[in-house]
């Protein structure tokens, strides 16, 4: 599967301009997702993960530098032509966000909104509005309402009809369940998880809840200050992480009955590094409490460790033998 | 980390912030250049006025002063800007005008502030009748026409400086009254409004604590956009000739050298100064206010 | 690990039937029961997550109980007595009833230094000897030390985990008796929330204040509170420690909303159709009855309670403390 990734990132670099001039925000990515798979990336805040999917399509700001490759079926987009570039968006890739509500176009009915994301790629393949409504389990009479009159979970039904509308090979899910209710979450979750299997579809599911990724993902990336710093199979690293940042995400997402967290709220000292002012060496060391003096001058790179295959870690730590699996 | 020292006492610390935000502001003002130029206009007029008696004496405004001189004489080496109709220095008029506008001009504005900041915090705050009722009021005010209303009160009220400046600012405050109270609802719906409550304030602190440093420099920049209107209001009551005949202004000038038919006399000395001084002061007003309004703007001034 | 021996002397809090109904937006809308009939003691220094999706009336429930919110019925009592309507006694009532939102950005005028904010409390009930004293103390108390490198600060100045800090320690100064969180971690990044319920954990554990955590995440109270209540339309449908509602849930409610977060019990996935409720249309009989995955399964029927669940409202039953009830017809089977 590996062999003909979907999307195929190498040494992703981009740096926004800001009022205080460059900001890393991504520095450094490699990443490959298969046919059919779906990849969590997980960070919090300022981490750099959505800068990283608007980057997989090259929405950012125009003074924006992006540098490294991304394979998109592939495609090299970061060369491509602008035309053909919004061919790709969409047809090819395309991505549900967080906020339905601000994305959706509140003057105009919702079966013209999608109507419009299936005529501005009048593929062969692109389906009617009724299809897409059904596919997304709302009922027809949907098409004639506006955004206002629909919940927050249908209209997140609606931006995923709209980015499946043109067959895309991949989607960039940018925390498509973040503001919903649990019960309304899992209906979502559910509902991507049905297309993704029937349509054979990739997916990157990006989240700051890794509790969401466990059974919705087949691999996750954990991301820290622009970075990934550890990367595996998703139930392997949720309840076995080995770098010392995902194990504490991982701890801040309790297991109900698990005595072990039970009045016992675990987390980080300190927070998240601002991108403007990363500290020195490994990034995570001031956070780290198994961090030695080294840390604080070497930036491990993300390496293979020896115990698995599919498991790579950025910590001088990670293939010692009292810090393995549990 | 360590540079803001350790022994500030809070109140220290809540003047250190005053001064950090004035000087914020000066900053900000000096790369404005609209902005400044209205402020050095500003003091510059303002310079004037309080020199006035240095420049010219006041017995110099009364009829007789201009007896002995020719009756609209152009500008000379004596009479910078000539004379007028009667004979009397139209600079010196100029100069002591320049008092009596702006006297009014301010007086007018802290009356229209002070009622409009009072009426949009109360009907902004306090809801149900009472902040309806006010609001009532403030949309007959800001559509009646003022200055028809202005006129009657000026005739009831008398004439002078004082009384004319209440007529102004009591038909003048509406506007800033509908300002004031937006901002209120906005403010009064924020989480440390409702954290204050929590913790047991009254309405009072909340408006003292929290509503108050939230509105006024809303209410600084409001004002200073007002003293221009005011100042175009008592020039043109003076002009209509409900204006102080003791105590001369711009528009009592304009009056003047209307009745006077200086214009078809074509004795421009006359009509143009204080013309131009008008235009000058509402435009180096708004300037100033207009910036100020930039600085203070709180979709910015988010911090 | 659950204290049985804290649930002996009186309550701290005691809700009776509380019902909060909002009137119609629209002429000839409905009323919205925001809070519908709710029941509920809290002992001194125990902590209690107050659970359910949005909509449930968590959040209006928290604001009655600090006086924000008029009731339409019922009672609360606090500390054996009616909570006061006259300005004083309103005065000392909030002193002992503390409340920490969920957006700290928001709550923190930022205007206000770290010192002034936290000093508020102090200022509003007069009290200002040794203020300089008591806010330095609660700042490093609630992990912001050394405070004197806070005090200066302004709220953008600092991270959310610290501004949440700065709202608990300007809530800790009054030294109250019963703190309301409402989702206190759910705007803030992962890593940090652990720090900051860790922080409520102890606070409550040193002072024997009581804490009533709002919230629609079941880890969090996995992770502090001793009891849970869960609401469902304006109404706790289940309540007892934490252990056991979460161990064994009885409402199939809890067991729906148990089954989606994790799968530690193993529970099938239970996704309810459907949107967030409304609480302007509550069904007949039990609240639940549209939305119940045994209704909809037929299990009702088959335990011949489908009559009840259709026309009666479950009652949820009065029992001590620590008792795990649920209101809900098949457990009377």
């Amino acid at each position: 599967m590996i062999d003909s990734p979907v999307l195929k990132v190498r040494d992703l670099y981009v740096t926004y301009q800001s009022s205080f001039g460059p900001v890393p925000a991504v520095r450094g990515v490699d990443l490959d997702i298969a046919l059919g798979e779906t990849l969590g990336l997980a960070g919090e805040s300022g981490c750099g993960k959505s800068t990283l999917a608007m980057a997989l399509l090259r929405l950012v700001p125009p003074a924006t530098q992006i540098s490294g490759s991304i394979l998109l079926d592939g495609q090299s987009v970061l060369t491509m032509k602008p035309g053909q570039l919004r061919l790709v968006r969409w047809a090819q890739a395309s991505i549900v966000f967080q906020g339905a509500q601000h994305v959706l176009n509140p003057v105009q009915r919702i079966g013209s909104q999608i109507d419009e994301a299936i005529q501005l790629h009048h593929g062969s393949t692109s389906s009617t509005v009724r299809e897409m409504l059904a596919l997304v389990g709302l009922s027809d009479g949907c098409a004639d309402d506006y955004p206002h009159e629909l919940s927050g979970g249908q209209k997140q039904r609606v931006m995923i009809a709209m980015a499946l509308s043109c067959n895309p090979l991949l989607i960039i899910a940018d925390e498509p369940t973040t503001a919903l209710d649990v019960m309304v979450q899992a209906q979502i979750l559910q509902l991507l998880d049905n297309i993704k299997r029937e349509r054979g579809l990739s997916m990157l599911f990006i989240t700051h809840d890794l509790s969401v990724l466990s059974h919705n993902t087949d691999r996750v990336a954990v991301m820290y200050a622009g970075r990934i710093v550890e990367v595996g199979p998703a139930e392997e690293l949720l309840r076995g992480s080995i770098h010392p940042y995902s194990r504490a995400l991982a701890e801040s997402f309790p297991i109900i009955g698990d005595p072990k967290s039970r009045h016992q709220p675990k987390g980080l000292a300190g927070d998240p590094p601002d991108p403007n002012s990363l500290p020195s060496g490994c990034p995570f060391h001031p956070r780290c409490n198994v961090a030695i003096d080294s840390c604080k001058s070497i930036d491990i790179k993300l390496s293979a460790v020896t115990k698995s295959i599919d498991r790579q870690v950025a910590c001088v730590h990670a293939n010692d033998e009292s810090r393995s699996v549990k | 980390m360590s540079i803001e020292a350790v022994q500030v006492s809070p109140r220290q610390m809540t003047w250190l912030r005053r001064r950090r935000a004035l000087l914020r502001v000066w900053r900000e003002l000096r790369h404005d250049r609209s902005g400044f130029t209205g402020l050095l206009l500003l003091v510059f007029f303002g310079v004037v006025a309080a020199a006035a008696p240095l420049i010219a004496d006041r017995s110099e405004l009364l009829a007789a002063a201009g007896r002995n001189n020719p009756d609209l004489a152009a500008p000379s080496a004596k009479f910078l800007l000539g004379t007028d109709d009667i004979g009397r220095s139209v600079l010196s008029q100029l100069v002591w005008g320049s008092r009596v506008s702006l006297f009014i001009g301010l007086l007018a504005t802290v009356v229209a502030v002070v009622i409009g900041s009072t009426v949009g915090l109360i009907s902004g705050y306090v809801k149900g009748r009472v902040g309806s009722l006010l609001l009532a009021i403030d949309d007959f005010f800001l559509v009646v026409p003022f200055l028809p209303l202005a006129i009657v009160l000026a005739v009831i009220l008398g004439r002078s400086p004082v009384t004319l400046a209440l007529v102004i600012g009591f038909t003048s405050w509406a506007g800033s009254a509908r300002l004031v109270r937006a901002q209120v609802l906005s403010l009064s719906e924020r989480g440390y409004v409702e954290r204050a409550r929590a913790l047991g304030a009254n309405s009072r602190h909340v408006i003292l604590r929290h509503v108050l440093p939230g509105v006024a420099p809303l209410i600084i920049a409001n004002a200073t956009l007002i003293v221009p209107g005011a100042i175009l209001t008592e020039s043109t009551l003076s002009f209509l000739g409900f204006g102080d005949r003791l105590s001369p202004s711009w528009g009592k000038l304009l009056d003047g050298a209307q009745s006077s038919g200086s214009i078809t006399l074509n004795a421009w000395w006359y009509y143009l100064p204080p013309g131009i001084c008008i235009i000058t002061v509402v435009l180096a007003f708004t300037l100033f206010g207009r910036a100020l309004e930039r600085i203070f703007d709180p979709r910015l001034a988010g911090r | 690990m659950s204290s049985n021996e804290q649930y002996s002397g009186n309550a701290l809090l005691e809700l009776r039937d509380v019902h909060v109904a909002y009137p119609a937006r629209r002429r000839g809308g409905s009323v919205a029961r925001a809070v519908d009939g709710v029941q509920l003691i809290l002992q001194p220094g125990e902590i209690v997550a107050l659970v359910g999706e949005s909509g449930c009336g968590k959040t209006t429930l928290a604001r009655a109980i600090l006086g924000l919110q008029q009731l339409s019925q019922g009672t609360i009592q606090f500390d054996g007595e009616s909570i006061p309507t006259d300005a004083a006694g309103k005065k000392l009532f909030r002193r002992q009833v503390q409340i920490v939102f969920q957006d700290p950005t928001a709550s923190l005028n930022p205007r206000q230094s770290v010192y002034e904010i936290v000093a508020e409390g102090l200022r509003i009930h007069g009290n200002s000897e040794n203020e300089h004293k008591i806010v330095s103390a609660a700042l490093e108390r609630c992990g912001l030390h050394p405070a004197d490198r806070y005090m200066l600060r302004y709220p953008h100045e600092l991270s959310g985990g610290q501004r949440q800090r700065v709202v608990i320690a300007g809530a800790m100064v009054l030294e109250p008796r019963l703190l309301i969180a409402d989702e206190p971690v759910s705007s803030l990044d992962a890593s940090v929330r652990g720090e900051i319920l860790k922080l409520l954990q102890d606070l409550a554990r040193d002072k024997n204040m009581a804490v009533l955590v709002v919230t629609h995440d079941l880890g969090l109270p996995w992770n502090i509170a001793d009891r849970i209540a869960v609401m469902y339309l304006g109404r706790i449908v289940e309540i007892g420690t934490t252990e056991d509602v979460l161990a064994r849930p009885k409402h199939p409610y809890t067991r729906a909303l148990l089954s989606v977060v994790h799968e530690h019990l193993q529970l099938e996935q239970q996704i309810l159709k459907g949107d967030t409720p409304d609480p302007t249309s509550i069904a007949r009989g039990c609240r639940f009855n549209p939305r119940c995955p045994m209704v909809q399964s037929g299990e009702a029927e088959r335990l011949g309670i489908l009559q009840k669940c259709l026309n009666d409202d479950p009652v949820l039953p009065n029992k001590q403390n620590n008792d795990h009830v649920a209101a809900c017809h098949a457990l009377n089977f």
